[in-house]
């Protein structure tokens, strides 16, 4: 699988050196700008964001707080990146809640080491699905698409949210019922009904929920161009 | 204001002694060299566990694996302190899963930072909360009191989310407007409606939610003004 990070740094040097060696391992975007990132930020799902901190027009803590704000954000680790690495720096760094602090001047492997370890942290703790241009915050409970909250019923927020939890497998009729109406007599038509209705909501999704023909599963598919 | 809880495992009475003093005036430490009795002390509902790994009775790794595996974990999270900080306990540390790695010459005020932002970013994504003997539950969209289920509406889990995610610290209403309703105008007395119906749900709960001027506040029910 292509794991993307976005590498962000003032320092064509560094971008050019570091984003060399970190290609070894990821796939990078390098950026000489902030703000440049930022306009290009809603193209890519990336896996880890690295924002170098001492930078002239907006500096590292200013760029993480722009990233975190953004509505296109997946929420995937930030990490601090900085040859100065002082207590005042770190201290900062972890005060506004970046994941990580690099020190530049470390080895290769263990700056890495150290990215791939917040990675699958994250992995785990992850609370914000992206599913193509959809995007569900389960701290929140709400649904965005292309970066507009789209309002939800509350059992089509639950149909949708174990759905997705269950992908790329399907859930059965009984399951779902079980799991949204706790066995609470449904009739089969009423599913029908909210996941048309979800469908139509979610017009511009690039998926779509659909009735296997074969089995009669819920699932969530690709739609067919 | 109640201050943030720390377990921590030290099989050096001294040590724990030593961070006690050090933390005492942003955290509560409380801590035993009884690692053989660690489930009792789970108890306490800590933010966060602090586990020294060079131990003679039962090592840090070992004794992280047995508090995951606990009914009585909270899920908090959990970071491994050492005088040895060298890239192999660094890396085990994050094999085995732990938050953090804290080595012990760091300075008071890094550690400090490390320890709050742990807790903040659990805060900030756990999709369970637990407020004594209520736990909020965003995967299932249900509470339990003393496991026991009780249902609410999208509206409600929604507002309780917001104002647990904030405790022990109080949140304003306009947050909970923000984070709750969005773009869309709501009075905030909407808000009030809201916490008044999820009070009267949550009527086995030993808090209450109350709010004063713009104020929302998580507190302990007391008996002698009803």
């Amino acid at each position: 699988m292509e794991r993307w990070i976005a590498y962000i740094d003032d320092s064509q040097h560094n971008l050019e050196a570091l984003g060399h060696f970190f290609s070894q391992e990821f796939k990078v975007d390098c950026y000489l700008e902030s703000e440049k990132f930022l306009k290009g930020f809603p193209q890519k799902q990336y896996e880890a964001i690295l924002v170098d901190l001492h930078m002239p027009v907006m500096n590292g803590f200013e760029t993480y707080e722009a990233i975190v704000q953004h509505p296109a954000y997946n929420g995937c680790p930030i990490l601090i990146i900085s040859s100065d690495d002082t207590i005042e720096a770190r201290v900062r760094s972890f005060e506004l809640g970046a994941v990580d602090f690099i020190n530049r001047s470390v080895d290769i492997d263990q700056m890495i080491a150290q990215i791939n370890a917040k990675i699958q942290y994250f992995r785990k703790k992850r609370s914000i699905i992206s599913f193509g241009n959809l995007k569900i915050d389960q701290t929140l409970l709400k649904v965005f698409l292309n970066q507009q909250e789209i309002t939800m019923t509350f059992t089509e927020m639950k149909i949708l949210s174990n759905l997705l939890r269950a992908y790329p497998e399907g859930i059965s009729k009984e399951k779902m019922i079980e799991q949204v109406w706790n066995d609470s007599v449904v009739l089969e038509n009423t599913i029908y009904t909210h996941i048309f209705n979800l469908n139509s909501k979610l017009g511009n999704w690039l998926y779509e929920i659909r009735i296997s023909k074969t089995n009669g599963m819920i699932e969530v598919v690709e739609k067919r161009k | 204001m109640r201050r943030w809880k720390i377990l921590y495992f030290d099989d050096d009475i001294n040590q724990i002694e030593a961070l006690k003093d050090l933390l005492a005036d942003r955290f509560n430490v409380s801590g035993t060299d009884d690692v053989s009795s660690f489930e009792r002390y789970l108890d306490a509902n800590p933010d966060l566990i602090l586990i020294d790994i060079h131990m003679p009775l039962i090592n840090g790794y070992e004794l992280f694996y047995k508090i995951t595996q606990s009914p009585m974990y909270n899920g908090c999270p959990m970071m491994f302190i050492s005088g040895d900080p060298s890239p192999e306990n660094r890396l085990k540390s994050f094999q085995v899963g732990a938050d953090d790695f804290l080595s012990r010459d760091l300075e008071i005020s890094e550690l400090a930072a490390r320890i709050v932002n742990k807790i903040k970013l659990h805060r900030s994504t756990t999709l369970k909360i637990t407020v004594s003997n209520l736990t909020l539950d965003l995967e299932m969209f249900c509470v339990y009191i003393n496991d026991k289920m009780i249902s609410l509406t999208l509206n409600e889990l929604k507002v309780l989310g917001v104002i647990l995610r904030n405790y022990p610290k109080a949140c304003s209403r306009g947050l909970v407007m923000e984070k709750v309703w969005g773009a869309e105008a709501i009075k905030p007395s909407t808000v009030n409606a809201h916490m008044s119906s999820l009070n009267s749900k949550l009527r086995e709960w030993s808090h209450e939610l109350r709010s004063k001027k713009d104020q929302v506040f998580v507190l302990p029910k007391t008996n002698c003004l009803t």
